[in-house]
């Protein structure tokens, strides 16, 4: 058992060091069998659902309140334009 | 058979490493955090593999015409050459004998060096993502092996690390594992595939029951604490807490009858001769730090007797069993602070890589990794307290992880910033509120 799971670090060690200097645009990557690769992750997707899951969000609480009043206008929420505290104003 | 098979792995991946230096640092992690060399058994061991990865790196690096020579001064890197200066100036001041001393030195500084070589090669996600991956396949087996011996002797078998490394003991094990398994769910949330996003899960949970198995109640508290982190800063909390649960469960559930008789010493540590031993050898290198606050006693002083015997005339030699203690009673109040200032570091960059990145999902990599990267921090920090691992390597590994994301992701945006026509993701409404930037959200490319 225990030399089993050595020989499979060892090939996934190779496969890792292939994975990290391998560039799939360049021809002599062409060689390579194997398509799937474990290590390979997946931003583009993963940006795509939290994007989606955001418009969500604001599409149903009407767009402007989706997003706190403070991130909306960069300001502090304890400041007025004057730079002054609001119980000041 | 292993030996041939690390000696055949050897010959074809160094010379690659002439190529690509960055695959002389995969190697180089690979030798220091598996040991593979200490379990092959064969003339495949012999070698010096850790220093002819170096050379072989260093050359690499030196001789490409692509790899950046010039290495960025941030705070991480600024402490790590500090503390090597720090340890080398202690080093002729030390009371543990030159040999012990040098050898210590010898083994810290290489790690240290290392890592600032690391840093500067660490310079795409990609190359991020390998090293986190070669962290957990080197760990990664270890849990495996030992964690297949507890399920197969139900709960009877003590989890033991790699041999001969500073985490071989079932303690300091427990606690490696606690720190990787936030970098373990990193790679299951960045995965593409659902077959690797699965195994993940199921080595989450071999992870926790091998912290179990370990029979550590350091780590058994340490569980307790990273699992309520882990819940808080997760996104899902109620997937979170029933995933968790159910875990913990299962795991206490499979547990013999000695685990529990064990554990439940926690509740009388006053009667019990290792918290006893701790407090005692916790008291001594305080002392040593007050005699000499800016030396410290050097490497392992609280393993010679004459150096015991001025405090405690007669007194148990022992390993400090404290990261905090044991570097301040070894390296003294300057490195310590050098020391900590390196963990603070690694907190202050992944918050500050949550700041910068909040709101803009093509760094969602970059937020989730910052994220379970202060978890790991956390682990270290509270299992660490009980345990003599103090400059383990891979903990250092993870705080440079921590560091090159927080360089990449500075320079995606800055170059985002400098060329705002390719910069355009969901044109939707929501756009303009979510990114930093009034106007556009930027999506580096």
């Amino acid at each position: 058992m225990s030399s089993f799971i050595y020989l499979v670090a060892m090939l996934a060690v190779a496969w890792l060091v292939l994975w990290a200097i391998r560039d799939p645009k360049e021809p002599k990557w062409d060689w390579w069998p194997i398509e799937w690769w474990p290590f390979d992750t997946d931003t583009e997707a993963k940006m795509e659902q939290e994007g989606a899951e955001a418009r969500q969000a604001a599409a149903s609480a009407g767009h402007r309140r989706a997003v706190p009043w403070r991130e909306r206008s960069g300001r502090s929420r304890r400041t007025t334009d004057a730079g002054k505290p609001r119980w000041r104003r | 058979m292993r030996s041939l098979l690390l000696f055949a792995e050897m010959i074809v991946l160094l010379p690659i490493s002439l190529m690509h230096p960055f695959v002389g640092v995969l190697i180089w992690d690979w030798i220091s955090f598996m040991n593979p060399q200490q379990i092959s058994w064969g003339f495949g061991s012999k070698p010096p593999w850790a220093l002819i990865a170096f050379v072989f790196t260093v050359a690499g690096w030196v001789l490409s015409p692509v790899e950046p020579k010039k290495i960025a001064i941030t705070p991480m890197i600024v402490l790590m050459a500090l503390f090597v200066i720090g340890i080398t100036i202690n080093m002729p001041f030390a009371l543990s004998s030159p040999a012990v001393e040098y050898d210590a030195w010898l083994r810290t500084t290489k790690i240290f060096v290392f890592l600032i070589i690391t840093i500067a090669l660490l310079t795409n996600k990609h190359r991020i993502d390998a090293l986190i991956w070669m962290i957990i396949i080197c760990i990664g087996y270890y849990i495996l092996d030992q964690g297949g011996a507890s399920i197969v002797t139900l709960g009877g078998h003590k989890a033991f690390g790699p041999p001969k490394s500073q985490i071989t003991d079932n303690n300091s094990f427990a606690a490696a594992v606690l720190v990787i398994v936030p970098m373990m769910n990193y790679l299951r949330l960045q995965s593409r595939h659902k077959l690797i996003q699965a195994g993940f899960v199921l080595a989450m949970s071999i992870s926790i029951l091998v912290v179990l198995a370990s029979y550590s109640r350091g780590a058994l508290l340490g569980l307790i604490a990273v699992a309520g982190v882990f819940w808080l800063r997760s996104k899902r909390k109620v997937t979170s807490l029933v995933a968790l649960g159910c875990t913990l469960s299962l795991g206490l559930a499979f547990m013999p009858q000695k685990w529990w008789d064990r554990m439940h010493t926690i509740s009388n540590y006053q009667t019990q001769k290792s918290a006893e031993n701790r407090l005692y050898i916790w008291r001594i290198a305080w002392d040593m730090a007050k005699r000499r606050p800016l030396t410290g006693g050097g490497f392992h002083f609280s393993l010679f007797q004459n150096v015991i015997d001025s405090f405690v005339p007669g007194g148990n030699r022992l390993e400090i069993h404290s990261i905090w203690f044991q570097m301040l009673g070894e390296q003294g109040f300057v490195v310590f602070f050098i020391w900590l200032g390196m963990i603070l570091a690694g907190l202050f960059e992944s918050w500050r890589v949550l700041r910068v990145t909040r709101g803009m999902p093509q760094f969602s990599w970059a937020s989730d990794l910052a994220r379970m990267g202060q978890i790991s921090i956390l682990a270290y920090a509270v299992t660490g307290t009980f345990l003599p691992i103090s400059s383990w390597d891979v903990f250092f590994t993870m705080l440079a992880v921590i560091s090159a994301t927080r360089m990449v992701v500075t320079r995606e945006l800055a170059a985002a910033r400098s060329t705002p026509e390719k910069l355009a993701w969901h044109p939707a409404p929501i756009a303009p509120a979510m990114g930093r930037f009034s106007g556009a959200s930027v999506r580096a490319r």
